[in-house]
């Protein structure tokens, strides 16, 4: 039975914030937020009908507390509350908590975030469904000898979190000798991150491609895929560039892993937005990675290439509304690509930078979409992920969709705090990148891209003239030797 | 007088000089006339010695951040305090501070000051980039100072601890 909401509770901040927001007031919905003080200056304050503060022990652990998150709903009136993504987007027991509340999640049941949140019981659940699983994987059920057994699947290893996402605590270990000291590290970082130190360890695969597919379910049992998603291009095992449609599927196989990846979210009776992951081998075989029981940061590329709102579709379904199409309904047109905007310095390893954003000015344009969480005069900390806003292009064809995602970074305009805009730039122009070759190890393959170019004579006298000219401590002590000849100021009109 | 900017990694020194009704950069042993001009749509001209680039800047503190239209590349440059690099030559030195290697929150604090550590010790666990990193004791020292406490976030470069070598006073 259908029954509609008023209040949307967006437990989240930053650019997802803001996504949801647009949704649910597009809808006629009042969009109420919640936010720590850290994010006061953020534009989603100023954006909802509504914005509660919420406090935690540190700025994350505010957006992490399910009592915080239940008072704001009670406080704001919700009868919903959308998750966003991270956070407690797939905690199982904040579902629960929700619906014991009387409110309704904008997501999975619990019991598929139970399935699919567990690395180890979503790849034996797909297994036993006769779906393709990576080899080598095992689990583990048996501490003491987890060491041994993870050396058994043979180097390089991958270990991750059993409970993790988004490349928290996954690390490749390439010699045995490492193995004892990075288990340690790993399962640290899960009992942090996830309240679960269990480990699960792959052998890792060179050269894969991240190929994903998008799944919507509603509540009546019928499920649809949205196409796939190439996120192969990643620093830290996190996704910097998506797109699709993917360029290495022809058609055949294009269907084939769609297929499946719709086939999977059925059998595991999946109901709203999600995401299965699949690794995809150069010589077309691919196998189950992971679900991922959420809106995706990318979901963007997939919305401009079907035309579908996927948070509005998150929220009707959640109403307990079908869905308003059938699988034959759904179509790609064009090519779109999505570009992360991080506050980081790829020549340095990609470590994130903090400052006050001074100017911002985003890009607009045909087929031009900016998905962006910052404000001019916002504070950019270590305190939170650092990524500040999404550009996402949409052409005819995978080049005008890259020709349009290098005209908007060369408009947007961020002062301030260092982003990575130049880099990405340098990416999409790379010959490999523009045929369609790559793999989750490009990055690493192609170091240069990282790297600052040299700074040319001209350029750097321009600087220096531009820092001289504006400090008022170098200005002051110019002016400070007596001139023969008067100056009237630096400022000459 | 003679400065000192930061462009990314190197260091460059130059002057800023009056002559007649404008400035002078004096770098590398010559000098370029140098103007500064602002336009109506909130960008600048920069001058030097004849040739003209527009750009967008924003200043804040030591930090100017150039913007070049043109292209769309953007710099930063910090102008390195004269006291403050007094300072680092003066007492206290450099090589007795850990620093932040790059942004990030203290997830552990495993010394207090006033303690011995041995080399390789973990003194403090930080989390950047969602790895750990232990920072441990690069020499055996007693542990002088913690500028930081679990928790708390970090900019790049922050001191972290300050490590004394065994002997010293």
């Amino acid at each position: 039975m259908p029954r509609p909401f008023r209040t949307v509770l967006v437990a989240n901040r930053g650019e997802i914030a803001m996504r949801v927001l647009r949704t649910v007031k597009a809808m006629g919905l009042r969009g109420a937020m919640v936010y720590h003080a850290a994010d006061r200056d953020a534009p989603a304050v100023t954006a909802a009908d509504l914005a509660i503060p919420i406090s935690g022990s540190t700025p994350v652990g505010a957006y992490l507390d399910a009592n915080e998150i239940l008072r704001a709903a009670t406080q704001a009136d919700a009868d919903a509350i959308h998750p966003g993504y991270g956070f407690l987007a797939e905690n199982a027991a904040f579902v629960r908590r929700v619906a014991d509340a009387g409110l309704v999640f904008i997501g999975p049941a619990p019991e598929a975030i139970d399935l699919m949140g567990d690395k180890v019981r979503a790849r034996g659940f797909v297994e036993r469904r006769g779906f393709p699983v990576a080899p080598s994987a095992i689990e583990d059920d048996d501490p003491a000898s987890f060491a041994a057994r993870a050396a058994k699947v043979g180097f390089p290893l991958l270990i991750k979190p059993s409970a993790g996402g988004g490349g928290k605590g996954m690390r490749i270990v390439r010699e045995a000798g490492a193995l004892d000291d990075q288990i340690t590290r790993a399962r640290s970082e899960g009992q942090r991150y996830f309240g679960d130190g269990r480990l699960y360890v792959e052998r890792y695969v060179e050269r894969p491609r991240h190929i994903e597919v998008q799944v919507l379910g509603d509540a009546h049992g019928n499920v649809v895929h949205l196409w796939e998603r190439e996120c192969s291009v990643q620093r830290r095992f996190q996704k910097i560039v998506e797109e699709t449609p993917s360029p290495a599927l022809e058609p055949a196989k294009r269907n084939e892993i769609c297929a499946t990846a719709a086939a999977i979210a059925r059998a595991a009776a999946y109901r709203n937005a999600g995401t299965v992951e699949f690794i995809y081998s150069e010589d077309g075989t691919f196998y189950f990675l992971e679900m991922n029981t959420r809106l995706q940061v990318e979901h963007p590329v997939t919305e401009a290439v079907t035309g579908i709102d996927l948070v509005a579709e998150q929220i009707r379904v959640a109403m307990g509304e079908r869905l308003r199409f059938c699988q034959d309904d759904v179509r790609q047109r064009g090519h779109a690509i999505e570009l992360r905007i991080y506050a980081e310095e790829p020549a340095r390893n990609y470590a994130p930078a903090t400052g006050r954003i001074l100017r911002l000015g985003l890009p607009e344009g045909p087929g031009i979409r900016v998905d962006s969480g910052v404000r001019e005069g916002q504070q950019v900390t270590a305190a939170f992920d650092p990524m500040l806003a999404k550009l996402i292009t949409h052409g005819d064809s995978r080049g005008e969709a890259i020709a349009r995602a290098r005209f908007a970074l060369e408009h947007f305009v961020l002062l301030g705090c260092a982003i990575n805009a130049a880099f990405l730039d340098r990416l999409l122009a790379h010959p490999a990148f523009a045929r369609g070759e790559i793999h989750t190890g490009f990055l690493d393959a192609h170091p240069e891209l990282a790297a600052n170019p040299p700074i040319d004579s001209d350029t750097m006298l321009a600087l220096l003239a531009a820092a001289a000219l504006s400090q008022p401590q170098v200005l002051d002590a110019a002016r400070a030797v007596p001139e023969p000849h008067a100056s009237i100021g630096a400022w000459r009109n | 007088m003679h400065h000192l900017f930061a462009i990314g990694d190197d260091k460059i020194e130059a002057s800023l000089v009056r002559r007649g009704r404008g400035y002078a950069l004096l770098h590398g042993g010559c000098e370029y006339p140098v103007a500064l001009r602002a336009l109506e749509d909130g960008e600048v001209e920069i001058e030097v010695a004849g040739r003209i680039s527009r750009a967008r800047i924003a200043r804040e503190r030591d930090d100017t951040f150039v913007r070049f239209i043109l292209n769309g590349e953007c710099h930063a440059v910090r102008w390195i305090d004269p006291l403050v690099r007094l300072a680092q030559a003066g007492g206290g030195s450099l090589d007795d501070i850990a620093q932040a290697p790059m942004p990030g929150t203290v997830i552990a604090v495993q010394v207090k000051a006033g303690e011995s550590v041995t080399r390789g010790q973990t003194m403090i666990v930080i989390e950047s980039m969602k790895l750990e990193t232990a920072i441990v004791a690069w020499r055996d020292g007693v542990i002088k100072a913690l500028h930081v406490s679990p928790g708390q976030t970090f900019d790049r470069a922050a001191p972290l601890v300050t490590l004394e070598a065994k002997g010293e006073e």
